[in-house]
This record gives C-alpha cells, sequence and structure tokens, in this order.
C-alpha cells in the first residue's frame, strides 16, 4: 500500500464519519422538537378537556337548578319534571316530595330567630302528632350547651288556642325552673349536635311549636320518638345529566308559612 | 407425486364426506310424527300413540295407559327429530318414553294414515314468583326495594305493596285488582305493572308492617297466561346496631342491700328494656357458673323468690323514650345476684337485642370508717360502726420499720400476725369492740389503722399518725394580747404531743393544778395559737377583767403534763369601747309626676319603711318612722355588748299599699315639690359607716312609679333603650283576663329579655325567665313590606277602598292614614283575615277598635304607629289586632289601654299613659296565637335550604 492511497482511504473515512455525525445530530434534533410538539399538544389538550368538563359542570348545575324552578312553579307532590323538556341537552328529572319522617332538621337559625314547626297538618291542623319529641340544638363548630338556649313554645288547643312554654336553658341563666336542655351530644341525620332537650310530649291538639333561639345561631334538629312527624314542607329534588355523563343533583328545602319572632315576641 | 396424492386425499376426504352425510341421512325418520332410535320411542303427538302400532313391547301400549305412566314427557318444536326435544308439560304433547323392549314400529295398513299436523307451539303461565325482599316476618327496613325471582316466559308483574293498616284497601289498586296508575304512590301503598323483578325506588318505614303480592304474565300468550300469588307480610323494623351493656354495677360490686340503680347503654330506638335479676347465692357457694333467668315479655314483673324481672317501657315502641336504668329493690344482704339486660323495639316488640353479659354483684350492708381512733400509751381505742361483726387493726412502728406493716394474719385476742417487730396485726371481734391491747414506745412514730368488717365486705380504714415523743417534758411559751378590743389572742411553741389551752376567769387552782372556776375555755385543736371571742358556751367574753390562762401536753392517753407552771400568765382585761353614736336618715317623699321625670311631694297611704344592714352584723339596729311627708331612719351601733362591724350598705324597703312602690333614696333632698338631685340614678342602698358617726344624712325617698305595662301569655323581647316601669307592691287586675299579681308577664310566660334587668327586684314571672340582652330585629314593617313585594300577593288600595279590594289580602296603603271612631268601620267591617301595611304613619284614635267584630287584622306601619286619647268615655281604650310600627308612641293620658293580640315596636316605644289608679298597669297587652294562626298565610315567611346533593 501506497502512501497516497493510504491518504484516500482516510480523508474517505473521515468523510464517512462528518456524514454520520450529521445524521446522528439531525435525529436528536427531530426527537426533541417532537418532544416539544407533542407536550405542548397534550397539555393543551388535558386543559381543553378540564374546560370543557368544567363547563359541563356548570350547565349541568344550571339544567338541575332550572328544573328547580319549574318544579315550584308546578306545586305538583310527587309529579316528575322531565328536564328535557326544558333543555334538549339535558337528561334529568325534578321532583317534589314532601318534608315529613321521624326526622327534621331545620335550615340555620341566628340568635333570635325562631322556627315554625307543625305538630298537625297544614292548614287544616288535622291529624295533631301525638307522640314524644326531643329537640336537638348547638350545631356549630365548637358550639356548647352554655351559650345557645331555645324557647319553645306549643300553641294547642282550639281558638283562641292555648300557649305552653318550655325552655332548654342548660346554663340556667334565665334563673327559674323547668328546664329541658341537656349537655348531650348527638347526630341526628348527619348533623352534629351538642344539645339536646328530654323526651317531651306534646299537649293534645298540638298545632304548632315555635322554637327561638337564643345566644347563638344554630340549626335544629327534631327527632321523634313516636310515629312521623307532620309534614314541615317540601323538598324538591332535581337530578340533570349531560350527554357525556356529567350529573348534578340539587335539593331546596321550602317551609311552610314561618311566623318569624320579630312578629310573635311582644317588643317594644 | 406429491400431486397426485394430495388429489388423492381430497377424493378420499370427499367420499368420507358423501358417506358421512348419508349415513346423517339414514337417521331415523318420523313417521307419522314419530320415530324410533335405539330403544327410545319418540311420539310427535298423542294421536300417533295407537294401539297395535308397536310391536316388541313388553307391555301393550294404549293411548291411556301410556298417559298415565309415570314417565318423562317432552315436547318438541316442529317436526319430530331427536334435535327438537324440548321438555313438556302436559299430556296432549307429545312424549319420549323408555321402552326398552319396544324394537320396532309398524305402520298402520293401508293407507298408512294422514300426515302428521304441525303441533301449536304451547302457551305457558310463568311460575309463581318468590318474594326476595321483603320477607316474611321482621326484616331491617333498609335498604330500599321490593324484589322477587326472575321468572322464566314472564313478560310482565304486578306487584302490590299495601302498607299497614291492611284493614284499608290498596290505595293504588282497583277493585278489580289491576292497577289505577304506575305513578299512584299514596303513601306506602303502590301497584305497579312492571317488566322487570324489582320495585327499586321504594323505601320502608320504620317499625311498620307491609303485605306484598306479586304475580307473573306470560304477555305472549293469548289470551295472557298469569301465575298464582305469592304474598309476603313482614315487619320493618331496624335492628339494634350495638349490644346493651349493664355499665353499673360493675361484675363482682358489692352493693348496699335494699334498692340499687341498675344502669345500662342507651340502645338507639329501643322501646322497652327486660331486665333479669337472679338470685345466684347457692350457684356461687357451689362455685358453678351463675346462672341465668331468661325474661319473657310475659313474665315481667314476676318475681321468684329473690330474682327479679322488669320490663322497662316508653310510651313509644320505637325511640329513645325509655331510660336506661332501673331502680332494683330487696336486694338481701350476703346474696350473690346475677343481672343481664335485652333491649326491644317496635309494635309487638318484635325486634330484640342481643342479651347483655351477666353482671354479678353481692348485696352486702356498708361499714363506714371508725369516727376516731385514739390511744393511750398500752391501747388503741377507735368509735364503734354501725354493722360491723369486728374490726381489723394494723400498727406500723415506723421507727423501727419505715416499710409498713405486712401482716402474715390477724389473729383474734392477744395474738399478733405481724411480720415486722413492734409491729401489730390482729382481728378483734364483737360489733361493740373499741379497744385493743398494744404497748407504745414513748419516743418513737406509728401508723395506727383501724377498719370493721363483717360477713361479706370490710369498711374503709381509719388512720392514725401518731409521734408519742412524751419521754420527756418541755416548756411553751404561751403569750398572750388583746386583739381588735374584743378578744383573746394565744400563741405559744410548739409542744410535743397534743396540745390543750385552758382560758379561766379565775387563777384560782385545785390541788390537781386544773382551774377552780366551771367557765372554763378549751381547746384541743390549735397548735400554735388560738384568738378566742367567747366561750364556747357562746358567752361573750367579758370586758374588765383579766384572764387567766395554762396549756398543757398530751403524754400518753390521759396522761397530761402541764408545760406552763404557775405563776399563770395573764392577759386582758379586755377595753370598754366608747359607745358609736346613732346615725340617722331623713327627707322627704316624693314621686314622679305622670308624666315626665318631674316630682312632687306625696303622702303615701299604707307606707312601710324599713331597713336592713348588709350581712347583719350583731350590735346594728335600725327603725325607722313615718311622718306623713317625711321620714326618719336610724341605723343604731351597739358596741357596748356586741363588737359590731363598721355597716357599708344599708337597704331601703319602701313600700305602700296605694301604688307607691319601690322607693328610692335621691341624691339630695328638697322640701320643696321638685325632684332632688340625680332622681334618675336613685337606689335603694346607702352606704354608712359607724367609725364615721355620729352624722345625719339627708336623702329624700323617691317612688318612680309610673304608668307600668303588663303583659299576659307573651314571651317579651325589650329593644335597646327601653326603660320597664317599676310595679307597686300592691297591684290590682286590669281586668278579668288579667290573671296574675305581682308580675310583668302572666302566665303562659316566655322568655323576658331587656338591656337591663327590671330594676325594682320583682319577678319577670312566675317562671321568672329573663335576661339581660337585646336582640336586633330582623323584620321590621319596612323590611316585611321588602318582603311581601318580592315573594307574596299583594294589593294596593286606600283605607276607604280596603274592605272592596283587600278582604282576606295583604293590602298596602301608601301614605299617612288615621283610624278614628268615625272611619274604623271601613277597617272592621272586613270579615276575613287581613294585613294591612301602611308606608307611612298610623294614628289609632278610636276608644274601641275592632273589639265587637274581632277580626284577625294585622296593621303594620313603615312610620310610627300612634295610639291616641280620643278622649272618649270610658277609663280604657280597647284595641284588638296586631299592631306593628317601627316607632310606637302612646300620648300623655290618664286613660289606661289594652290589646288584644300583640304590639311590637321596632325601637323603644314612647310611652305617656298613667293611669290615675296607679295599682292597675296602664298598658295591659293580652297575647293571643289566634291573630297568628288565622293570619298565617299572610302575615308569615317562608325558609329556604338549598343543597347540592351531587
Amino acid at each position: 500500500m501506497t502512501g497516497v492511497n493510504y491518504s484516500k482511504k482516510l480523508r474517505k473515512i473521515l468523510k464517512n464519519h462528518k456524514s454520520g455525525q450529521v445524521l446522528l445530530i439531525t435525529i436528536m434534533l427531530i426527537g426533541v422538537v417532537l418532544t416539544v410538539v407533542l407536550s405542548i399538544t397534550f397539555t393543551s389538550r388535558t386543559e381543553t378537556q378540564l374546560t370543557k368538563l368544567e363547563e359541563e359542570n356548570q350547565k349541568a348545575l344550571a339544567a338541575a337548578e332550572a328544573g328547580i324552578e319549574a318544579a315550584l312553579k308546578s306545586g305538583i307532590v310527587g309529579s316528575p319534571i322531565d328536564l328535557k323538556t326544558l333543555n334538549q341537552d339535558f337528561t334529568g328529572t325534578a321532583t317534589i316530595s314532601n318534608a315529613s319522617g321521624t326526622s327534621f332538621i331545620s335550615p340555620y337559625l341566628a340568635d333570635g330567630q325562631q322556627y315554625t314547626f307543625y305538630l298537625s297538618n297544614y292548614p287544616d291542623f288535622s291529624s295533631p302528632f301525638a307522640g314524644n319529641l326531643n329537640i336537638r340544638y348547638g350545631s356549630a363548630s365548637g358550639q356548647d350547651c352554655g351559650t345557645v338556649d331555645l324557647e319553645i313554645v306549643i300553641i294547642n288547643g282550639a281558638s283562641p288556642y292555648t300557649r305552653t312554654p318550655y325552655k332548654a336553658n342548660v346554663s340556667g341563666s334565665w334563673g327559674g325552673a323547668g328546664n329541658i336542655g341537656q349537655t348531650t351530644s348527638n347526630t341526628l341525620d348527619g348533623v352534629n349536635f351538642a344539645c339536646r332537650t328530654s323526651n317531651f310530649a306534646a299537649p293534645a291538639n298540638s298545632l304548632f311549636m315555635l322554637v327561638r333561639v337564643i345566644g347563638a345561631g344554630t340549626k335544629l334538629g327534631f327527632n321523634s320518638t313516636g310515629g312521623s312527624f307532620n309534614i314541615q314542607g317540601k323538598y324538591v329534588t332535581s337530578t340533570a345529566s349531560s350527554p357525556t355523563g356529567v350529573t348534578k343533583k340539587v335539593q331546596l328545602f321550602q317551609s311552610y308559612p314561618q311566623i318569624p319572632s320579630d312578629f310573635y315576641v311582644t317588643s317594644f | 407425486m406429491k400431486k397426485n396424492f394430495l388429489h388423492i386425499f381430497l377424493i378420499i376426504i370427499l367420499i368420507a364426506l358423501y358417506l358421512s352425510k348419508g349415513a346423517y341421512a339414514q337417521a331415523p325418520n318420523c313417521g307419522y310424527g314419530n320415530a324410533i332410535f335405539d330403544s327410545v320411542c319418540i311420539y310427535c303427538q298423542t294421536d300417533d300413540l295407537q294401539p297395535n302400532r308397536w310391536t316388541g313391547c313388553s307391555s301393550p301400549v294404549t293411548y291411556n295407559s301410556f298417559c298415565s305412566n309415570s314417565c318423562t314427557y317432552q315436547s318438541h318444536k316442529g317436526t319430530c327429530n331427536f334435535q327438537g326435544v324440548t321438555s313438556c308439560t302436559g299430556s296432549q304433547d307429545a312424549c319420549a318414553v323408555t321402552y326398552p323392549q319396544c324394537s320396532t314400529y309398524t305402520p298402520p295398513g293401508d293407507p298408512p294414515g294422514p300426515p302428521a299436523t304441525p303441533t301449536p307451539t304451547p302457551c305457558v303461565a310463568p311460575n309463581t314468583p318468590t318474594f326476595n325482599r321483603p320477607p316474611d316476618g321482621v326484616f331491617n327496613p333498609s335498604p330500599d326495594g321490593v324484589n322477587w325471582t326472575d321468572e322464566a316466559r314472564a313478560t310482565s308483574y304486578r306487584i302490590k305493596v299495601n302498607k299497614d293498616p291492611f284493614t284499608t284497601s290498596n290505595s293504588c289498586a282497583n277493585s278489580d285488582g289491576s292497577c289505577k296508575s304506575n305513578s299512584c304512590a299514596a303513601d306506602g301503598d303502590r301497584c305497579r305493572d312492571v317488566s322487570v323483578s324489582e320495585l327499586s325506588s321504594y323505601s320502608y318505614q320504620d317499625n311498620t308492617k307491609y303485605r306484598v303480592t306479586v304475580n307473573a304474565t306470560n304477555g305472549v300468550c293469548t289470551p295472557d297466561k298469569t301465575s298464582g300469588t305469592a304474598e309476603n307480610v313482614g315487619h320493618a323494623c331496624t335492628p339494634f346496631f350495638n349490644d346493651p351493656t349493664i355499665s353499673s354495677p360493675t361484675y363482682n360490686q358489692i352493693v348496699e342491700p335494699g334498692s340499687y340503680t341498675v344502669q345500662w347503654n342507651t340502645l338507639s330506638g329501643a322501646g322497652r328494656y327486660v331486665l333479669a335479676v337472679n338470685d345466684i347465692t347457692s350457684a356461687v357457694n357451689n362455685g358453678t357458673t351463675p346462672q341465668s333467668l331468661d325474661c319473657t315479655a310475659t313474665g315481667a314483673g314476676e318475681q321468684y323468690a329473690n330474682d327479679h324481672c322488669y320490663l322497662i317501657n316508653s310510651n313509644s315502641t320505637t325511640g329513645n323514650g325509655t331510660p336506661s336504668e332501673k331502680v332494683v329493690p330487696d336486694l338481701v344482704h350476703n346474696r350473690w345476684y346475677s343481672m343481664k339486660v335485652q333491649a326491644f323495639r317496635c309494635d309487638g316488640w318484635v325486634r330484640e337485642s342481643t342479651k347483655s353479659p351477666a353482671v354479678r354483684i353481692l348485696a352486702c350492708n356498708a361499714l363506714s370508717a371508725p369516727g376516731t381512733v385514739g390511744n393511750t400509751s398500752t391501747t388503741v381505742t377507735w368509735s364503734t360502726v354501725s354493722g360491723a361483726d369486728g374490726y381489723y387493726v394494723t400498727v406500723n412502728d415506723t421507727t423501727s420499720n419505715a416499710n409498713g406493716v405486712v401482716c402474715n394474719s390477724y389473729p383474734t385476742g392477744t395474738g399478733n400476725g405481724a411480720q415486722g417487730p413492734n409491729d401489730l396485726c390482729r382481728k378483734v371481734t364483737g360489733a361493740n369492740s373499741t379497744s385493743t391491747n398494744f404497748t407504745f414506745n414513748c419516743s418513737h412514730t406509728y401508723t395506727i389503722k383501724v377498719w370493721a368488717y363483717n360477713e361479706c365486705r370490710e369498711g374503709p380504714k381509719t388512720q392514725k399518725n401518731l409521734a408519742t415523743n412524751w419521754c420527756s417534758g418541755g416548756s411553751s411559751n404561751l403569750e398572750c394580747d388583746i386583739q381588735n378590743n374584743d378578744s383573746l389572742h394565744y400563741q405559744w411553741d410548739p409542744a410535743p404531743g397534743t396540745t390543750w389551752l385552758q382560758v379561766s376567769e379565775s387563777n384560782a387552782l385545785n390541788a390537781d393544778g386544773s382551774f377552780v372556776t366551771a367557765n372554763v375555755y378549751n381547746d384541743w385543736t390549735a397548735s400554735t395559737s388560738v384568738v378566742i371571742h367567747d366561750y364556747p358556751n357562746g358567752t361573750p367574753l367579758q370586758r374588765g377583767i383579766p384572764y387567766y390562762a395554762r396549756i398543757k401536753r398530751s403524754a400518753a392517753g390521759s396522761q397530761w403534763i402541764p408545760v406552763v407552771p404557775p405563776p399563770l400568765p395573764t392577759c386582758g382585761p379586755i377595753p370598754t369601747p366608747t359607745l358609736y353614736p346613732t346615725i340617722g336618715i331623713q327627707g322627704y317623699l316624693k314621686r314622679y309626676q305622670k308624666s315626665g321625670p318631674s316630682c312632687t311631694n306625696i303622702t303615701p297611704g299604707g307606707l312601710n319603711l324599713s331597713l336592713s344592714v348588709n350581712g347583719s352584723p350583731q350590735g346594728v339596729t335600725t327603725n325607722c318612722s313615718n311622718n306623713g311627708s317625711s321620714y326618719t331612719c336610724n341605723v343604731i351601733f351597739n358596741n357596748q355588748a356586741f363588737s359590731p362591724t363598721p355597716a357599708q350598705s344599708v337597704t331601703l324597703n319602701a313600700t305602700s299599699t296605694d301604688g307607691y312602690a319601690p322607693g328610692y333614696w335621691a341624691g339630695t333632698s328638697t322640701s320643696s315639690n321638685s325632684c332632688p338631685a340625680n332622681p334618675d340614678t336613685g337606689t335603694t342602698t346607702l352606704n354608712v359607716n359607724a367609725a364615721a358617726g355620729p352624722y345625719d344624712i339627708a336623702r329624700d325617698i323617691l317612688f318612680k312609679t309610673q304608668g307600668w305595662i303588663k303583659l299576659r301569655n307573651a314571651s317579651f323581647a325589650g329593644n335597646s333603650g327601653t326603660i320597664l316601669k317599676d310595679i307597686p307592691s300592691s297591684v290590682t287586675a286590669f281586668d278579668a283576663d288579667d290573671n296574675c299579681g305581682r308580675f310583668f308577664i302572666c302566665p303562659e310566660a316566655g322568655l323576658g329579655t331587656a338591656q337591663s334587668p327590671i330594676p325594682s327586684g320583682f319577678p319577670w314571672s312566675s317562671r321568672n325567665w329573663g335576661m339581660a340582652k337585646t336582640f336586633t330585629k330582623q323584620l321590621t314593617p319596612s323590611r316585611f313590606y321588602d318582603y311581601i313585594k318580592a315573594r307574596k300577593n299583594y294589593v294596593t288600595t286606600t283605607l276607604p277602598n280596603l274592605v272592596q279590594d283587600g278582604n282576606g289580602k295583604i293590602n298596602v296603603i301608601s301614605g299617612n292614614i288615621t283610624i278614628d271612631e268615625g272611619n274604623k268601620q271601613q277597617v272592621t267591617g272586613l270579615t276575613l283575615p287581613t294585613v294591612i301595611i301602611v308606608v307611612g304613619h298610623v294614628t289609632i284614635s278610636a276608644g274601641q277598635f275592632n273589639e265587637v267584630t274581632d277580626r284577625s287584622i294585622a296593621i303594620l306601619a313603615t312610620g310610627d304607629l300612634n295610639i291616641v286619647d280620643n278622649g272618649g268615655s270610658g277609663s280604657t281604650q280597647e284595641l284588638r289586632g296586631i299592631f306593628f310600627g317601627e316607632h310606637v308612641v302612646f300620648d300623655s293620658s290618664e286613660r289606661a289601654v289594652k290589646i288584644t293580640g300583640n304590639l311590637v315596636s321596632a325601637d323603644a316605644m314612647s310611652f305617656g299613659r298613667e293611669r290615675d289608679e296607679l295599682t292597675q298597669p296602664s298598658l295591659f297587652i293580652y297575647n293571643q296565637p289566634r291573630y297568628f294562626v288565622d293570619l298565617l298565610p299572610l302575615l308569615s315567611i317562608s325558609t329556604y335550604d338549598w343543597r347540592q346533593l351531587q
């Protein structure tokens, strides 16, 4: 082998090596570009999907609330309203049912407000409740029976009616006797209460019970120990599902007429 | 060659297929609808089963005999072949029966008979379903739903659910048994025609019986074929989720004979408990397991010897009304008892809990600790204990054995079971025993313990720690000084053993060193000092004489060693103090005038004045005299017989029978018809100080009595700024509706609240539920007006058009209105409960409003609600209805007002009424629920509670 031939071969070899390096770098660049493009595409697609899902959630919730409105307008208990008649894009029903049973949780009541709990059928005051019951209170977190009390007034008998007061005043801050409250933490229908009254029987032919919250706001839990309570109002339950399967269920409780404490309690 | 071989192979395969097809085609035929295969005879229809068409059968084959055979019937569909055979149910269907002897079939003669006609597809009723849920009997209401077995051929089911009482028919079913509507939901009743074997949306109510029926229908048939009806009668009753456990007494607890309150954990939903108490004394003595007593409801209340069985019932079959405790009486001393408890609920007590684990107790007389434990140098003594059979005594010489006494035994009599030196362990028998012998070292320390026992328990121990340090004598420096000019104060150094101080009026001693006089003060509890005010019998120490004292210490038992030898130290005499003079308080009697805080001098009738001194100290007395329009009171300090402490607070109690009460001390005194200084801050207490006397204090007594207010059947919420008027000490009823005495609220009174308590100290009501508190009004007339505009139907009208436009409605009248005698008919002419909201001021000047027709009317004013005396006849003005104003104003007048219904002012009311007869209220509000009930749809709001469940 001569020196000239050797030199040519060497250049050829070097030339081939350079071509390989270029190819390798080109492939790597393409890989990097592809990775970046695919990542951006994936992220964008995921975000788009999440946005669509959130939009579906909002639409489904709006459809369910529309069902509530429609059911309230119809006012018919037990006759479901097909949500498709309101919005072709959603399926589901809105149904009105009576609020009754052996237990009942009131909406939240602020200090001084009262709840009208019916002990007979409204509005004709037939079928008076004849069992024993107790009232749970102190639902706020950390609430104790020394800071929240109840004044309970039962209206019963024939017109002009009789008034029978009770008090749940564990701390004794009101003075006087007759406390029926006690410190007994308990749960009713999933709501935790710090206090309850002892069981007591509603007087004969009771119409309703006015329960006034004193000291701090709370929900009230009414628990029957003998038979179901009379109807307290209406539950409107509406469920809406989108074509993609997003489902929202909402419930509205509408009470029977409430006598505000500001009207009933003599004040000047 | 390979190709040739392949061709040959394919030909072979084709031939084989052809042959196999031919063999298949040669399967037995069904001549006239029957076929023969091996030894099985297949009949396509019973008409083919004619006699004499078979040979080789071991027995005659006839139509009748065949159908009466107990063969396995099988039907087929279509033509008779082996592949199509399925099960059959009727004798009219074709059958297959095994006749091993039948080998050939001979067709009938010529003609062979008609060809077989296709058998119609049989239409069969489904089998009667069986309920999976609810079951017969007691079951858990949860989960919801009714379901039953899915039956073949069933195209629909008719499910009926009938909630107890069963005496009434199913509200959702017609009389012919069909369902009224598939949407019918009448409480617990349902009737549905469904295509699936469940009624998934049905919810059971606790403690309720249900009767359910279901049948299945094959709707393919014409007419439909329906199965029999399945029926279950179940009782939904929630089971107990936890078990009862007796919490008190505990296992092996010793209780006192007689009654014991057994307690256990309350089980949610339990309406009855059965507690069994079993006398197991013999079982315990025999060492066997205590027997349990199984109580049943019918056995409740029975008592077998010393056994007991109790029912503890509530008024309800469910719920927690039943107390989880029972007093068990008649527990006998020294007997063992075992007890268990079980809970029940629902009608008929169909649901029962598991029985609690048995708790074993012993009834045994209680023993108390000996009241005292003492000693002499050679004995241990104690006081007896009721119910004891004897006593245990231990003595630990802690000087010799600091680790405490260890008793190997408790020997009776004189033995000693103690392990350590100089210790004692002994059992002293006899209920009346009070001592046992033991010789104490004179300079050791001891721990003595004595406790009683009887046949089934030991009582608590009484311990005495003793330091005998009496081997040698000692001395104490006894000193005395006069304290507070009325007491002797003695101090001495600590002495070993028990010290005994004696103080005498005389220093004469008996031969044994004791005082001669019987009037001796003794104290053996103080260790280093004592203050003497008087003798133990209550006789005060005398002033002006010296007192003598001595102190001794105990040696052992009754041996006393004088540590302060004569001459005895003297103390005193106690000096006689200077007499404090009387402090006089005097002034005039005044009252507020009827309107406004101006004053006038008065001469109250039946005036009663008295003073009380805080703490009622000895030596302080008071007296008061009424001089018509003035008074004099004295606070007298007698420090000759007593040592009165300075009186810091004297309280006045001033009442009169003509309505003037209570009285307050004003800041100063004046004889003119004007208020003394600071009348509104008058108080019933006055500070006097004996050390500051003598002096006179000038204070007028001011009766703040004004026109006062009384409520009936009400709760009261005073607004910020509300001033509640005093109620006179003597009151007269407003009228027959005023049915209680001197209370702010008559029965049935609720809670009374105000910014500050009622000032004169009388109770809010007979219940006296009251507190200092004010509430912020959430719903004033203005806000209710806003509410009804958004939420309720209302009409806009005027007062003249009210009856025509707004009878039985919520009316809104814009502008101020006045209701007087001339136009009140425009309101009282309403015949239905009506609400009138006036956007403006309302003035009611009618003397009597709505008192005849007594309509249920509510008048709300977004401005002032003025109640004005029109000067008409009669001493009272009467309004009926519910009256609510942003600001309520009563004008100044002597005419009293009665409101039947309710009165509410959104802020502090202005009240100028003050009747001449002050013993009667000037305003009487009779809160009557009737108005609220009648106006409920109008004078009310609704509350809403929104929740997102999913």
